[in-house]
């Protein structure tokens, strides 16, 4: 019993070790935001606010939270819509594999490298002429969020009871009455949960906005900037705002798909 | 009277999979209908067929004398209870059951008072309130009914609507729902594996076989005078003993056994004499007595297997030949004196064993 | 399947023509969006893999110098090396810490699984810039890290390999990856009930053995799954590199990006690289799950 117990011990630490492992960069990046030394360096000597006055000081950082917004917003409708339509769309196949080999293909650019992804759609907007801009990474956000909703949307309706919308349809309601009193009311919130993903995705992506948005910024793009020019504390600020907006959207989005009803 | 529902020549294939092959199947108006089978006979598929679920690759279904084939299911005169309710579970009980008299747009006071009648109809006098996720088994199958018979179909279709119950609550509400159905007369349709609840609750059975009626007829009828083969073993306890037969008249047949007995049973059908057949005989029909040494070398005899107690009876096993037992199942009384190893010579009234011809569609 | 349970799943809905029509339908815009954006796009750079730059142009003709270049150039190969290296290493650090997180999270934190799920979540979303840069602070010459062990008294001078070195790379890439790979193994593992272990345990089976013959080959879907992730997005990474890397670290995605958006761009070149190490990952996963199965299989 004793050794069992110790070898609980050792389980306990190692769970939190890797949760520390993955939570000390976050929790870094929110102290430093406060510290008023610009070393970035133990011990910390006081707290401030004066990197966040500075960050929110810089000219662009409006036009770039702006445009990453605007980004978010399309990730979110755009993902969501197509994305719901797919999932629904794929659990409709008589088939078991086309639907599996379906679902596969729809997830398959969340396993390529984003740099990949970048390059390869820098390369076909430039084939079409398209400009670099906002359209561009509007499309790779948008293209990096479906695999995100379409596995969130799967997961729900692989437990969804299709025999309540034959029951609508059998009382007498018409396919788009079924949908209406009935699947929606009852997918709405992993809807939403994944919509709020794609908006935490597309808040976060650097790599396929980078070569796509051409001389546009968003709020990553910008942070990317900062700190290719070396230490500076207003990254550290500028990073908790992001990430603080990225936890309500996660979070938000667990939620609210926790709450889905079975 | 125009019948209630008429199949007509229905088949339904699934790609290369025929999951119903040319059905036929009139049911008349307050009749109710089980549809008994095992699972994959294609019980489940005709029932949504009619329900308007499925479309049949060919045939036709009528209601009251309409065709329905090609309606989809919303407009269809008909209401299933599924197997699991499928009830909304983001609507209350009294929006579940009022939902179908919502979309025909009935006022809400003439909803409520509806609503009303149905909670009582199905004795949920209160509930109307309640979290559908909230409800037990019994009370979810309940309110399914109840929101199923809000619009007053003229037909009702039942899917297992009892199999996740348990067997007492599944009793009580076998009875329950053959009482409904005759007051409120109205048509009803039931899907069922179990032919005890098929036995209980029908005017007649529909048995169904690899995607055909293997016999639709009343319960006594179905136990009684088997069509097949496969009804005779699929509805109760039956023993099948092969024959053939030797000779015949008014209707009863001398058959000669494996073992080279002869005994008699009753035959429906004309069959030659010399023709092989299929000897059906229930084990409460079969009687067992002690040898004794007068008996012709014809009698039947054989050697007890297995004693089974049940309870209310005793299940015998009997060889009669080294691979063939009958079944007798006996009252306390008669089961003295039995044990395996004993000695027994078999008998029955020739009027309660049948003659099934061998090959008889099934 | 077709009796009792068939209108329960959604296998028997949808089979008629309407209901085929109705899918195509729904699936049609994303499938639609997938082929302009997706599929498109990476055909075209596997064609422009076979083009080549003069001067500043790129000319549109079919040939390998872009694949020769990579084969015979001593300086490709050596990142390339360096890459495939880097992402195994990673993979081989990250799958083993993932499948002990899993293994503790399925059987011996069984109710905490869930919470310890939604943390590694949470963390996967949490930030990409972000996070890599938290590590320049934390492993920094003046870092955390290295102020910490000063102030403890572990260390005189600051541990000079801390950044800028393979092993901040490493230390980076495995912490933005574990949740990749902690996803997919933990979700095999949740498909191993409990009696299947307590009945190998019972059949005398040691704890190591145990692991060998039967955790490991029934989460075999997922840790092969959890390897490719970490193996192919590492390999395929140039954020990380930059930022923590030093001049030792520089890997094939820099190299790629350059190409796309540095200063001697060469895009066909890049997508020629692009393509190389994608292809020479893919070999490797496939042989390593061979290995893998073929040693856990007695």
């Amino acid at each position: 019993m004793v050794a069992g117990s110790w070898r609980y011990v050792w389980a306990y630490v190692f769970v939190c070790a890797v949760m520390l492992y993955l939570y000390v960069p976050i929790a870094v990046t929110v102290l430093f935001s406060f510290a008023n030394s610009p070393r970035l360096s133990l011990p910390i000597e006081g707290l401030t606010l004066d990197w966040y006055s500075r960050a929110l000081d810089n000219p662009l950082i409006v036009t770039a939270l702006r445009n990453t917004a605007l980004l978010a917003a399309i990730s979110a409708v755009g993902g969501c819509l197509m994305g719901t339509a797919f999932a629904f769309g794929v659990l409709k196949l008589r088939q078991e594999r086309t639907r599996r080999v379906l679902l596969g293909l729809g997830l398959l650019p969340a396993v390529v490298p984003l740099l990949v992804i970048g390059v390869a759609l820098a390369v076909f907007f430039r084939t079409l002429g398209s400009k670099p801009g906002l359209f561009n990474a509007a499309v790779g956000h948008v293209l990096i969020s479906l695999p995100f909703v379409v596995l969130t949307l799967n997961a729900r309706l692989e437990t969804f009871d299709f025999s309540v919308l034959e029951a609508a349809r059998d009382l007498g309601a018409t396919p788009g009455r079924a949908f209406l009193d009935i699947t929606l009311p009852l997918i709405r919130t992993s809807v939403i949960g994944a919509g709020l993903l794609a908006a935490a995705l597309s808040l976060d992506e650097f790599v396929v906005t980078w070569f796509n948005v051409g001389t546009e910024l968003t709020a990553p793009v910008l942070i990317w900037g900062l700190m290719r020019r070396g230490v500076d504390p207003s990254i550290n600020a500028l990073a908790t705002m992001l990430l603080a907006a990225l936890l309500v959207l996660i979070l938000a989005a667990t939620m609210t798909s926790r709450r889905a009803p079975q | 009277m125009i019948p209630a529902v008429e199949v007509l020549d229905v088949g339904k294939s699934f790609g290369p999979f025929v999951a119903l092959d040319s059905v036929n199947l009139v049911v008349h108006q307050n009749e109710f209908v089980s549809l008994l089978g095992a699972s994959g006979c294609g019980k489940t598929t005709l029932l949504r067929i009619i329900a308007g679920f499925e479309s049949p690759t060919r045939g036709q279904v009528k209601i009251a004398g309409e065709d329905v084939t090609a309606q989809p299911p919303h407009t269809r005169p008909t209401n299933i209870v599924f197997q699991r309710g499928a009830l909304f579970p983001h609507m209350s009980v009294r929006e579940n059951i009022g939902y179908s008299l919502k979309l025909r747009k009935w006022p809400k006071a003439r909803i409520d008072e509806q609503v009303d009648r149905m909670l009582a109809l199905v004795r949920l006098d209160g509930f109307g309130d309640r979290d559908p996720q909230k409800l037990s088994g019994g009370q979810v199958q309940r309110v399914a009914l109840a929101r199923a018979l809000a619009c007053e179909p003229r037909v009702l279709l039942l899917d297992e609507p009892m199999s996740a119950l348990d067997l007492k609550l599944r009793q009580q509400m076998q009875l329950e729902l053959r009482a409904l159905q005759r007051r409120l007369g109205a048509t009803f349709i039931f899907v069922t594996h179990d032919q005890t609840e098929a036995l209980v609750m029908s005017d007649r059975i529909a048995v169904m076989n690899g995607g055909r009626v293997a016999q639709f007829a009343t319960p006594r009828d179905i136990y009684r005078s088997p069509s097949s083969v496969f009804v005779s073993d699929f509805i109760g306890q039956t023993s099948l003993i092969p024959c053939e037969i030797v000779a015949a008249a008014n209707g009863i047949a001398a058959l000669r056994i494996a073992s080279g007995a002869i005994v008699q049973a009753s035959m429906a059908r004309g069959l030659p004499v010399g023709a092989k057949a299929v000897l059906s005989v229930r084990p409460e029909s079969v009687r067992l007595s002690a040898m004794t040494a007068t008996l012709p070398e014809a009698a039947l005899t054989g050697d007890i297997r297995d004693v089974i107690y049940l309870g209310p009876s005793t299940r015998v096993s009997v060889a009669i030949h080294p691979s063939l037992l009958v079944w007798a199942e006996l009252r306390d009384e008669e089961a003295v004196g039995l044990s395996p190893g004993v000695k027994v010579s078999v008998s029955w009234a020739p009027e309660a064993a049948l003659v099934i011809e061998e090959g008889a569609p099934s | 399947m077709t009796a009792g349970t068939a209108h329960i799943g959604m296998r028997e809905y949808g089979h008629d023509a309407r209901e085929a029509a109705r899918a195509a339908v729904m699936l049609s815009p994303a499938v639609l969006f997938y082929v302009i954006f997706f599929g498109v796009p990476m055909l075209s750079l596997l064609v422009l893999s076979f083009w080549h730059v003069e001067g500043f142009d790129i000319v549109a003709d079919f040939t390998g110098a872009n694949y020769q270049k990579i084969a015979s150039s001593g300086l490709y190969r050596d990142i390339l090396l360096r890459t495939i290296g880097l992402g195994l290493l990673t993979a081989a650090i990250t799958v083993p810490i993932a499948f002990t997180l899993s293994y503790l999270m399925r059987f011996v934190f069984p109710h905490k699984a869930q919470f310890i799920l939604q943390l590694v979540l949470v963390s996967l979303f949490s930030g990409y810039l972000v996070r890599i840069y938290a590590w320049r602070t934390i492993l920094g010459k003046q870092g955390l890290l290295n102020s910490a062990l000063q102030w403890l008294g572990a260390i005189d001078r600051p541990l000079e390999y801390l950044i800028y070195s393979n092993f901040a790379v490493i230390v980076t890439l495995t912490g933005l990856l574990l949740p990749l790979a902690v996803l997919p193994i933990y979700s095999s593992m949740a498909n191993i009930s409990r009696d299947h272990i307590e009945i190998a345990a019972d059949l005398g089976s040691r704890r190591l053995h145990l692991v060998r013959t039967v955790l490991i080959p029934m989460a075999l879907p997922g840790i092969r799954t959890g390897f490719a992730f970490t193996f192919l997005l590492a390999a395929g990474d140039f954020v990380t590199p930059s930022l923590v890397g030093g001049s030792q670290s520089i890997m094939i995605g820099n190299v790629i990006a350059d190409q796309f958006r540095g200063t001697g761009a060469n895009w066909p070149l890049g997508a020629a690289l692009a393509f190389v190490v994608m292809a020479a990952v893919m070999l490797i996963v496939i042989v390593i799950t061979h290995l893998i199965r073929r040693v856990t299989r007695w």
